[in-house]
């Protein structure tokens, strides 16, 4: 009955109320009642805004979690003075995805040359800690150079994930996919398969899916590439449960 | 002639079925202060947990079910929230006492529409309130050390910003 009334609340409610007592904290904290509660919320209620600038040729990128009504109630706003409100992360981070509600934000290390990533809750206002880093190959790779990453949930194993695909290099036709698993030490190498030619760096998650769009694989040539039609784009599609990739017809 | 008979048949199967619903059409219910309340079989439809006691039980006419946990006066209150259609009007009147009992059976005999409906009261009545007023609210014994409601205050500072006064 306790549920039935809590999943009912706002997420500022809930962690004030994990006070009242250590049942109630206990309630609150676990991953039944979180589920629960997230399936009772109201859905887009918040938007993320993204946008980026550049300081010294650093460039900078910023996020805005604001409430869509807010943007509706106060159209004469600008980024400025949203960005002042509704700031949730106090550091400089790309964003990879949302899903859930959570925010995958991704950092990069230029001296290290190292990759990692982290997960905002902008409702809880909590943020994870690191991940283990990741070390991309650019010194081996032609010009353009360009990794694909992307964010997702996969229901089957209750997981979030993230996927990290490099064209590797030393093995020139080949691609690595190593994966990193919400709480783990490790990116995982789940496989290597035929290299890619990459188009878009961010994948989109669908379904327990994620999906680049890319070059067709016979589009092997950089140079070849700026012929290439609408039509010829294929999607390249990871399943985050069965650890498989596919192609897929764009259009 | 044979074809007649088939039909005449039919028909007072029909019948004989008709007078069978009718009369199972009552269910009793014994509450804890040991008043006897006599509902509609269409009543006890959406109290699906005494709904699944009778479709196991494959019972007769004679229905009757306790309910240990539901006082007289609890019951009559859901009978008419539930004739009333489960008007919001009629839910704003009851005492706070009584939607937490309410809530309670509804939980217990499973009814899904009155559940939702006093469950979605009880958070409104609870939210953006101190953490005193729920403790209060409930009847709740507070079991943290004084160090321990320090550090969970801490951890969420921003929540307990902007709160009701009690």
């Amino acid at each position: 009955m306790l549920m039935e009334i809590l999943s009912r609340l706002s997420v500022k409610d809930l962690l004030r109320f994990k006070r009242v007592s250590k049942g109630w904290n206990h309630l609150i904290s676990d991953s039944t009642f979180v589920k629960l509660h997230l399936q009772r919320s109201s859905k887009s209620t918040h938007i993320l805004l993204t946008f980026n600038d550049y300081f010294y040729t650093k460039r900078r990128d910023f996020a805005i979690v604001c409430p869509v009504q807010d943007l509706l109630d106060n159209p004469n706003s600008t980024l400025e003075t949203f960005s002042h409100k509704y700031r949730p992360f106090d550091r400089n981070y790309s964003i990879l995805g949302v899903c859930n509600g959570l925010v995958c934000l991704g950092d990069y290390n230029y001296e290290f040359k190292e990759y990692w990533v982290r997960f905002g809750n902008p409702a809880t206002r909590i943020m994870s800690k690191d991940s283990p880093h990741v070390r991309p190959n650019p010194d081996h790779y032609n010009y353009p150079y360009m990794f694909m990453i992307g964010f997702g949930y996969d229901d089957w194993s209750d997981t979030y994930q993230v996927v990290f695909l490099e064209n590797n290099r030393k093995n020139s036709q080949k691609l690595d996919v190593r994966v990193y698993c919400s709480g783990d030490k490790c990116w995982r190498k789940t496989f290597t398969c035929d290299a890619v030619p990459t188009l878009t760096g961010l994948g989109i998650c669908v379904s327990g899916t994620l999906n680049w769009l890319v070059f067709p694989k016979s589009c092997s040539d950089v140079k070849q590439r700026g012929a290439v039609k609408m039509n010829e784009l294929e999607i390249f599609s990871y399943d985050l449960k069965k650890e498989t990739c596919s192609y897929l017809m764009a259009l | 002639m044979g074809e007649r008979g088939e039909e005449w048949e039919a028909v007072m199967l029909r019948k004989a079925e008709e007078e069978e619903s009718k009369a199972v059409k009552k269910v009793k219910l014994v509450t804890s202060d040991g008043v006897t309340m006599e509902v509609e079989i269409s009543t006890v439809k959406e109290m699906e947990t005494i709904q699944a006691f009778m479709n196991a039980t494959d019972t007769d006419n004679s229905i009757i079910f306790p309910l240990p946990k539901v006082s007289s006066h609890i019951l009559s209150r859901i009978m008419e929230l539930m004739s009333g259609e489960y008007d919001q009007e009629l839910v704003k009147r009851l005492s706070h006492e009584e939607l937490k009992e309410i809530c309670m059976v509804a939980n217990y005999l499973n009814m899904k529409t009155l559940l939702h409906l006093t469950a979605s009261a009880i958070a409104n009545l609870i939210q953006n309130k101190s953490v005193e007023f729920v403790r209060h609210f409930f009847n709740i014994i507070n079991d943290f050390t004084p160090e321990e409601e320090v550090q969970l205050r801490k951890t969420h500072e921003w929540a307990f910003e902007g709160v009701d006064e009690d």
